[in-house]
């Protein structure tokens, strides 16, 4: 009976993986035009394995083309081994274009550091950051700069940033996260008002990847690209609700498909997902119920 | 009742019937315990990030976060090698020191049925949930000490500290590295 017990929950987790099958590749994204520019739709703050995120990159990447992302910067604290691991990988699986990035973490203040060439340190003034950001060809992004992680952002730091994370899923989670966002937001376009709207997951543990998002107007569908967008402010940022940050013009145009992807809904959705998740939770619930083989 | 589920009810006599109980565990045997425990730390994560499960998805997940588990034999072989060898042995003491960990299993699987979101407004009733383990697995330890590797009570407390605390720590140090935690208290100390 128990071993009967163990085979059916041994069967289950083989069923529920068999059933996810069909969205091993998802299909490719086919990202709508805009005059002289392609659309894209980025998270440019997404934590990964080995650090502390869940997922390998090249699983980041699948699962972000699942979720409508065409590009995604792997921004780990202060480092970027999953990068250097996944340069390493003999195998390259389709998915969304990544971007090599960190987050700066200090004590004053989080940058993400998006498409750099090297790590930049991160034990000094946000100002210098940024300009250490911009000599290693990246571009520098406030991260949610809410409450004491907005505290190191001077004037001087203002002038040398390139974005803003103007939704981030902090705007749902903190009581006034909404607020300090947008105050922050309109403090830096005081200073520079083509700054560029960033939407952010700030994806660890918990699905989905792209829950906020940015709309990206790049001249074509590469690293560089987006990086010239941003630099630009060619972007816009979409929330978890579908509301829309950034320049009338770009956001007029992006609006239904913020409303669209609120929320990082799953492309191609099916009953196979939900359903290979349940069979294999059960299996797995089975298995620690049943337990080992051993009669005492 | 299985072991495991035995183990958190009553972890003295569990474990004094499982080592009396003839057992042929192996090398290789004696990692089904550490593998079960892997492949739900696999799926678990890639269930919770994905809310769904692929093949090569949970393959990858269970690869990369195995590592978790290879950190866990190497603290145990360090703590249960010399009186597994007098007693038991190693491959079955390391077989019955994992069966320890159904309360950490049950919390993960517990975790994708709330299935938290990315913009979750708190995370406290999973983190005090977590309480549950962090206070169970200790005294399934203490049992296992004292039962299976028969050390006397004193020394299955000392054992057992020994082993929390290296587990901890390493914990702490490689949470410390993830998430950047240096900056993190010189933020908070301001």
């Amino acid at each position: 009976m128990k071993l009967g017990g163990r085979a059916l929950a041994w069967g289950l987790v083989g069923a529920g993986v068999v059933l996810g099958f069909h969205a091993e590749t998802p299909r490719p994204l086919d990202p709508p035009r805009h005059g002289a520019d392609v659309v894209l739709a980025a998270d440019f703050h997404v934590h990964s394995f080995p650090g502390d995120g869940a997922l390998a990159p090249w699983d980041l990447a699948v699962e972000a083309q699942r979720r409508g992302l065409d590009a995604i910067a792997l921004t780990n604290h202060n480092h970027r081994v999953s990068w250097s691991i996944a340069q390493m990988m003999p195998f390259h699986r389709a998915g969304a274009l990544l971007i090599p990035s960190e987050e700066l973490t200090s004590a004053a203040y989080h940058m993400a550091a998006v498409g750099t060439s090297g790590n930049v340190p991160w034990h000094q003034s946000a100002a210098a950051a940024a300009a250490g950001i911009h000599d290693r060809g990246g571009v520098a992004i406030a991260a949610h700069p809410a409450g004491d992680d907005a505290k190191g952002f001077d004037d001087a730091a203002l002038d040398a940033l390139d974005g803003v994370e103007a939704a981030h899923p902090l705007m749902y989670a903190v009581r006034n996260g909404r607020r300090d966002l947008a105050a922050f937001y309109e403090r830096a376009r005081g200073r520079k008002p083509r700054i560029a709207a960033i939407g952010s997951t700030d994806f660890h543990f918990f699905a989905p990847v792209g829950f906020c998002r940015t709309f990206v107007f790049a001249r074509e569908r590469s690293i560089d690209g987006v990086l010239d967008a941003i630099r630009r402010g060619a972007t816009v940022a979409c929330d978890a609700s579908g509301t829309t940050f950034g320049p009338a013009d770009l956001s007029a145009a992006v609006a239904g498909a913020c409303r669209a992807a609120a929320g990082a809904p799953v492309r191609d959705s099916a009953w196979t997902d939900p359903a290979s998740a349940l069979c294999v939770w059960l299996g797995l619930f089975g298995l620690v119920l049943l337990g080992s083989h051993e009669a005492v | 009742m299985n072991p495991e589920l035995r183990l958190i009810a009553a972890p003295g006599p569990t474990y004094a019937a499982l080592a009396r109980a003839p057992s042929r565990i192996g090398p290789i045997t004696a990692l089904r315990r550490p593998l079960l425990v892997a492949m739900i730390i696999g799926c678990s994560t890639a269930i919770l990030a994905t809310r769904h499960a692929t093949p090569s998805l949970v393959l990858s997940t269970t690869i990369c976060w195995s590592v978790v588990v290879l950190i866990q034999i190497a603290i145990a072989l360090a703590v249960i090698a010399a009186p597994a060898r007098r007693t038991v042995g190693i491959p079955r003491a390391l077989d019955l020191f994992f069966a320890a960990h159904a309360p950490w299993s049950l919390w993960m699987l517990a975790l994708i049925a709330r299935s938290p979101t990315a913009g979750e407004r708190t995370l406290v009733p999973v983190l005090v949930a977590a309480l549950v383990p962090i206070v169970l697995t200790p005294r399934i330890l203490a049992a296992f000490f004292r039962e299976v590797l028969e050390l006397d009570p004193r020394e299955a407390i000392r054992c057992t500290i020994a082993h929390q605390a290296i587990t901890w720590s390493v914990l702490i140090v490689m949470f410390g590295w993830a998430v950047a935690l240096i900056p993190r208290i010189v933020q908070w100390l301001k």
